[in-house]
């Protein structure tokens, strides 16, 4: 599986849940893909899925979705063990696992080194077993994003991607926001329930 | 019952905080424990205090109102997603103890200050030191209308002067 094939399964079971995307590549593909308002791009190392965590918890009427570095990840990992103490049914934390770091020439292994081994802290935390899955295979991924949707979590789907160009500085894709119309638009879409449209001189 | 603890809650109460994410502390025992008896605020334990930071960050971009309570040593942790949070204009409202200039007691805590002083200031942030014989209540309460109107982040430090600890058992 590669890295755009996890974003893909996200977009195509996201709907209109609310989506927060770690610093890298990941944000970039998700801007480029599917622009929708209530985005959270490029969080920085380690709390993407505590900022979504937190989102969760503000709106328990809708989904939320992380995409997490399987280093930030584990730059933040203590996020998961409160997420199991204090569980809420809509996140999803979804960990693009390449088992490197995505910057320099990618070539840098990270500390958690495999999905398998991300998916064992989080089951050591207290997530249940039937709760955290590890995959290689995106139909497989679409297929528990699809049933997140239908069935309590919090879910933790650790993704084995292939390592890329687009792990190394300077070749992945960039958002088109920056971090403050990113966190406005989002701000104003879940506090309205309806999307402010485009960003625009007149709203930014 | 904690004289000061009693006003900081009442304070956040007349401020609509609903959610309370902390790391628990002898320093701000009292006033979590309040918390935790409010059935209109919900309480979340975090596992570092830089995690609290910022799931109360995500609460406020979904419109909800939370504090953040903790040892001030937290903030050592916490200058890159106190950060992002100011670059995006997502504030987070922090109560934490110490990181005032009297009143300590053990040496252990001047490192925990400095470093709390060092983020703070680092980052410009709007920071007060309660004092003895203030009314705490609505000190909080306008510190929060600043926090939530200006959208900046906000530290108020609680001295162990204030009775906010937690009472022996």
């Amino acid at each position: 599986m590669q890295r755009g094939d996890v974003v893909d399964a996200v977009i195509a079971e996201r709907d209109d849940a609310t989506v927060v995307v770690s610093v890298g590549a990941s944000s970039g593909l998700v801007s480029a893909k599917d622009p929708h308002p209530a985005t959270i791009y490029n969080m920085v190392l380690g709390y993407a899925t505590a900022f979504a965590y937190g989102i969760a918890l503000a709106r328990p009427d809708r989904r939320t979705i992380v995409i997490d570095g399987d280093g930030s990840m584990f730059a933040g990992i203590q996020a998961l063990g409160t997420l199991a103490r204090f569980p809420v049914d809509n996140l999803t934390v979804v960990v693009v696992a390449n088992g490197i770091w995505g910057t320099g020439d990618g070539n840098i292994a990270t500390t958690p080194g495999s999905a398998e081994q991300l998916a064992a802290i989080a089951r050591a935390c207290g997530h249940p077993g039937d709760r955290v899955f590890v995959t290689a295979k995106a139909a497989e991924l679409r297929a528990l994003l699809a049933r997140a949707k239908r069935e309590p979590g919090p879910w933790i789907a650790c993704a084995v991607t292939e390592r890329s160009s687009t792990d190394r500085s300077g070749a992945r894709p960039r958002v088109q926001l920056d971090s403050l119309e990113a966190a406005d638009l989002t701000r104003r879409y879940l506090r309205s329930g309806t999307p402010p449209g485009p960003l625009t001189a007149s709203n930014a | 019952m904690s004289a000061s603890a009693a006003a900081i809650h009442a304070g956040l109460v007349a401020a609509g905080i609903d959610f309370c994410i902390y790391l628990p502390d002898s320093g701000t025992g009292a006033l979590t424990e309040l918390c935790e008896a409010d059935p209109n605020i919900t309480t979340i334990v975090c596992a570092r205090e830089d995690e609290g930071i910022a799931m109360a960050a995500g609460l406020f971009v979904a419109g909800r109102r939370a504090v953040v309570i903790m040892e001030c040593s937290g903030l050592g942790y916490a200058g890159l997603i106190l950060a992002r949070c100011k670059l995006q204009r997502t504030p987070v409202f922090v109560l934490a103890s110490h990181g005032g200039t009297i009143g300590e007691q053990f040496d252990y805590h001047a490192g925990p200050i400095m470093a709390a002083r060092g983020i703070v200031d680092g980052l410009h942030l709007d920071n007060i030191v309660l004092q003895p014989g203030e009314l705490h209540d609505e000190t909080i309460r306008l510190a929060f209308q600043t926090v939530e109107n200006h959208r900046t982040s906000m530290v108020v430090f609680m001295p162990p002067y204030l009775d906010t600890h937690r009472a022996a058992r």
